[in-house]
């Protein structure tokens, strides 16, 4: 019989304070800036680093399921749903941002055009 | 045990192996020609091609003997440390590798000085120096200790050819051979790991690959297909240990201390390429390679439980790599996969050999000895510091083989040399009142206090989660989290009691800091409009100037002015960026599909007329 020490109290403590330390540095990146969540390309990061983190906690989840011969096929359904809304999300996101950033190059050419016709008149 | 040591087939694979190599290596000499080539390939590779390079520096020899070994032993708990690797990638992509690639620092050390002082940069060369020599003289260990058996040649012998197969390359290349020799042996490295197992399973299942696999699991006792080891049990192998060992010490100084993979990521086009080629390291390498190194172990672990009598009874758990090796593999197949534990030394030996290179010129040459040299004079001094460093860690090689085991070795050498510059670089980056005289304390008396701890285990108890002490060994892995709070105790500490630092001294030095740094990067304000990459062809253009010129409607397609910086490079996408150049925009023309670019350009780019190449907007 496999105790509780050798399954699941390692997975809590590597994801609890390895959760931390991942927690802080998001915290860190995003109060520096250095991770500009207005910028598409860093917002996408962001859900590649938050992706990173439950992949691996799913991985190290899984193994443990299986070793402890408990059938995990019904987590294929729950992932492949979850994993629909949060492309969706981020697709719609997305598109959102796009969409922001071609009215503001938009209303910066208008502007400009707009500037020249005055001084031309 | 005595165990098969290959046939003359295998020893000519691992011949022909060690001359292709040297040839791969001295053949991208060639595109060496300053120290930046040597040390960071220039600046212009794709993601791709550092992954897998990195993939090459990672998987040391000691990897296949060291988590085959605990592979044997515990099951798949031996993947721990290579799937612990994720929680400090966003202060990695987004702290660390930004601050190190915009400031332009050519060596952590570097970044010490900049950040605090002379002295603490004085401290961090030597503390990095004897972390790289000494970790080149355990790969060069590893290696010997297998190769010896195979060839019968005295293991200082051997040490010694392996050290100048590997100079050879080198000598001539620098960082460009190193990464394409990485490619090479990262996808040989891959391959022959997986060929094992596959030739594993289908050893299990007699042949047939779906009931070996069927085999493999049911012969594995539900605590060996356990992920994660028992928490705090047995005190030589356990999960909380290994955490604070490799988890967070070993995470941290591999990402940010590792001078042989920063200079990688130093090697990528852009900060966005390295962040790609870290994530996907990450996410997906780190993986495939905790199978590959572990495999063997696993399979052997299959066999003895599942398979009596196959294995010899009294099998050390050391040799059982290349045991299940010899077993499940066919002569020149055998002498293949041996070839490969040459290309885990290889690649991670040059890496750090170049690494430890770039630190002696940068580190000692230039700022100690002789502050204006040409760059051919720095070249030689690159190489002749390559070939110093080799021969150290040959005399090194005595010492380590005097432990009771190279992993033994490696823990030692890791816990004690890496805590004090993870807690300096970590505070450094992310603290900005951590103070210069603060770091000093933190490598003098953290270090003092380390090793008090070494000599009182009872100053490492109230840390050991429950950990059984060792009479007479103390506590092994563990011993890391005392010496990261001792360390970080004093850093914060005499921070606390000493003068802030000024804010102008961190300018672009902290994380706070590195939106400004593309700025300071360019020297101009940012261009952020997003903009598409154009195909041209080049005209050479007489123009004194550093510039390239584009037509201004290619411009307008990039979104880019004069003055933005560009990257050019060939078009042919598997070529991942070595012929490619950085520079800034010029003046635009009128012809479209052509870049005027000058014969300087075209030298440095390797530009060949008949391709077309590629232009994008960097900044």
């Amino acid at each position: 019989m496999l105790e509780f020490a050798n399954t699941w109290m390692p997975f809590i403590y590597l994801y609890g304070v390895g959760g931390v330390a991942f927690v802080i540095g998001i915290y860190l990146i995003i109060k520096s800036k250095s991770l500009n969540i207005d910028n598409i390309d860093h917002k996408r990061w962001l859900y590649v680093l938050i992706f990173g983190f439950l992949y691996y906690a799913g991985i190290h989840t899984c193994l443990i399921l299986l070793a402890l011969d408990v059938n995990i096929i019904w987590l294929g359904p729950v992932l492949v749903i979850l994993g629909v809304f949060i492309y969706f999300n981020w697709y719609v996101e997305n598109r959102i941002t796009v969409l922001e950033q071609d009215l503001a190059e938009v209303n910066d050419q208008l502007s400009k055009l707009v500037s020249k016709n005055t001084i031309e008149d | 045990m005595e165990i098969a040591i290959g046939t003359g087939l295998d020893r000519a694979v691992i011949l022909i192996y060690f001359i292709l190599v040297m040839g791969f290596g001295a053949y991208f000499g060639k595109y060496s020609k300053t120290t930046s080539d040597y040390f960071f390939g220039g600046r212009r590779f794709s993601w791709w091609l550092i992954t897998i390079s990195i993939v090459a520096t990672g998987i040391g020899s000691h990897s296949f003997v060291k988590y085959s070994t605990k592979a044997y032993q515990y099951g798949f708990s031996s993947t721990m440390t290579y799937m612990n690797d994720w929680f400090f990638m966003p202060l990695f992509m987004f702290g660390w590798l930004p601050i190190i690639y915009y400031s332009k620092v050519r060596s952590i050390p570097e970044y010490f000085e900049k950040r605090f002082n002379k002295t603490a940069r004085f401290l961090a060369t030597a503390m990095t120096l004897l972390y790289m020599i000494g970790y080149i003289a355990i790969q060069l260990l590893t290696l010997a200790t297998a190769l010896y058996k195979i060839y019968n040649i005295p293991l200082m012998l051997t040490v010694i050819i392996i050290a100048i197969a590997t100079t050879i390359y080198m000598h001539f290349g620098g960082q460009t051979s190193v990464i394409f020799t990485d490619l090479f042996q990262g996808l040989i490295l891959l391959f022959a790991g997986l060929l094992l197992f596959f030739l594993g399973l289908q050893y299990l299942g007699d042949g047939i690959l779906s009931k070996g696999m069927q085999n493999f699991w049911s012969f594995l006792t539900p605590e060996q297909k356990l992920p994660l080891a028992h928490f705090n049990h047995p005190p030589n192998f356990n999960f909380v240990g290994i955490f604070w060992q490799d988890g967070i010490a070993g995470s941290i100084g591999f990402l940010f201390l590792n001078q042989g993979l920063i200079m990688r990521f130093m090697a990528a086009k852009s900060v966005n390429e390295g962040r790609k080629a870290a994530a996907f390291n990450v996410l997906f390498v780190l993986p495939i390679s905790a199978i590959v190194v572990s495999n063997a172990g696993w399979i052997g672990r299959a066999i003895a439980n599942g398979m009596p009598g196959v294995l010899p009874e009294g099998l050390q758990p050391n040799d059982v790599f290349v045991a299940v090796t010899n077993i499940v593999s066919s002569p020149g197949v055998f002498g293949f996969i041996i070839a490969a534990l040459c290309a885990a030394l290889m690649s991670t030996a040059d890496t750090l050999v170049n690494a430890s290179s770039a630190i002696v010129v940068n580190d000692i040459y230039r700022p100690l000895i002789k502050k204006n040299q040409t760059e051919k004079k720095q070249l030689e001094i690159a190489r002749i510091a390559s070939i110093l460093v080799k021969v150290i860690a040959i005399l090194l090689v005595p010492f380590f083989n005097s432990f009771e085991s190279i992993y033994e070795a490696h823990g030692w050498f890791h816990s004690t040399f890496t805590p004090p510059l993870v807690v300096a670089v970590f505070l450094g980056i992310f603290w900005k009142r951590f103070t210069t005289p603060a770091v000093i304390a933190t490598f003098t008396v953290g270090a003092f206090l380390m090793i008090l701890g070494q000599f009182n285990h009872e100053l490492i108890s109230p840390f050991s989660h429950g950990i059984e002490l060792r009479p007479g060994k103390g506590y092994s892995y563990i011993g890391a989290l005392y010496n990261i709070i001792v360390c970080a105790s004093v850093g914060v500490f005499v921070s606390l009691i000493t003068e802030p630092p000024k804010k102008e001294n961190l300018h672009g030095l902290t994380v706070f800091d590195v939106k400004k740094l593309k700025e300071i990067f360019k020297g101009s304000p940012i261009n952020e409009r997003k903009g598409e990459k154009v195909k041209v062809n080049f005209k050479l253009d007489e123009n004194k100037m550093d510039s390239i010129r584009f037509s201004e409607k290619d411009m307008e397609i990039m979104k880019a002015k004069p003055g933005d910086l560009v990257y050019l490079c060939d078009s042919r996408a598997w070529l991942g960026g070595l012929k490619s150049i950085h520079s800034v925009y010029g003046e635009p023309h009128q012809q479209d599909g052509i870049v005027f670019i000058s014969s300087k350009h075209q030298e440095r780019g390797l530009f060949e007329i008949k391709y077309e190449l590629h232009a994008e907007k960097e900044m």
